[in-house]
């Protein structure tokens, strides 16, 4: 069965657009010309505070998301806000922070460039968010890796003409790609290029392709926060009827002792970190919890 | 040698999380599943000939099945 398209454009270099993506929408990010990097932010439509995180993405699914994983949001929700049903350049990044106006004026001396941050801020500006609301990017055609003295580095790019990455909305988002700014450097090989943008209806068989997702009681909501007001003033000031409420707090450290046999102890002498742990105790509990990740935590 | 006995500083929430692994069956106690762990880490970490370990039999409880 055929997608209905709802919307189709070219998104020009140097601008981004703010779209509203449905539930059960799918948003295309295609190349026209090939090599050309986009940046996507992402909000709950209802809910504002609800965004992309890149951080969750990254530990869920490593530094370079594809097809099968999702777009998470920011704890506290950390629902999975949009899945990515097809990828056909696998090369996308959730590593690198937006380009901004500073990067092209401390390392290069332009006053104005074409930048990530402030194409965002500008598309974002429709729909009333500030540039304080831009997060980072889900980077799209963009290859990126990790040298060996850890170092991140970003390098040119392969994608070809046609290639897309789809994005399937599980929730109502605003939904934010624009075209990175980057033409003096390796990020879309030297030059800006437009890209083409498309929401489709996604069918049934796209629905069906997503993987079900439990839920969590600590996918937190507006209704979960004791601080539900988002404040108005930029000044900061103490509440003073604020009386601290930490969950499990004060922690509190009681003693459990472990009889070990001969063999156990043999077996615990070799295993024990001394170098980092002054006492068996210490150095006890390390192997338990060890244990206990690899036995139920195993990827 | 005689049974050694290794104290271990635990908090509230890393009890917790003891404790339901006991539930689940595992082990018959806190210090029988510290032995558990201790005894399935070597096995995995040390190297194959000091893994000879014979059975925990007193690890896990006596769940009958019927």
């Amino acid at each position: 069965m055929a997608r209905e398209v709802l919307h189709d454009f070219v998104l020009e270099p140097g601008t981004g657009k703010a779209l509203e993506v449905r539930k059960g929408q799918i948003i295309r990010l295609e190349q026209i010309e090939g090599g050309q990097c986009l940046d996507f932010n992402c909000f709950n439509l209802h809910d504002y505070k609800e965004y992309f995180h890149t951080g969750r993405t990254r530990t869920l699914h490593g530094l370079h998301p594809t097809a099968g994983d999702f777009l998470w949001s920011a704890p506290p929700r950390e629902r999975a806000m949009m899945f990515i049903a097809a990828d056909t350049a696998n090369a996308n990044d959730v590593m690198f922070p937006r380009c901004s106006a500073n990067l092209y004026e401390s390392l290069y001396g332009f006053c104005t460039h074409t930048n990530c941050q402030d194409i965002q801020a500008e598309a974002q500006r429709e729909y009333g968010l500030t540039p304080d609301d831009v997060h980072d990017s889900f980077n799209l055609f963009m290859c990126t890796g990790v040298d060996d003295k850890a170092r991140p580095y970003i390098t040119r790019q392969a994608s070809k003409a046609g290639d897309y990455v789809d994005l399937l909305a599980l929730m109502d988002v605003l939904a934010v790609p624009n075209i990175c700014g980057a033409d003096i450097m390796r990020t879309s090989n030297f030059s800006l290029k437009p890209a083409r943008i498309s929401i489709l209806q996604a069918t049934e068989e796209d629905l069906a392709a997503v993987p079900a997702l439990p839920s969590w009681r600590t996918q937190r909501t507006v209704a979960d926060f004791r601080q539900k007001q988002i404040r108005v003033e930029r000044e900061l000031s103490r509440d003073t009827s604020y009386v601290a409420d930490f969950a499990n707090a004060p922690i509190q450290t009681s003693l459990l002792d472990v009889p070990l046999d001969e063999e156990e102890q043999a077996l615990f002498d070799r295993l024990k970190r001394s170098e980092l742990y002054d006492g068996d105790g210490a150095a006890l509990r390390d192997i338990l919890f060890s244990w206990w990740e690899e036995e139920h935590l195993a990827r | 040698m005689a049974t050694r006995i290794v104290q271990m500083a635990l908090n509230q929430q890393q009890l917790e999380l003891i404790d339901r692994t006991v539930a689940s069956g595992v082990a018959a106690d806190r210090a029988a599943l510290v032995r558990h762990a201790l005894r399935r880490y070597a096995a995995r970490h040390l190297p194959p000939q000091d893994t000879n370990v014979r059975p925990d039999a007193s690890a896990r409880p006596n769940v009958a099945v019927g």
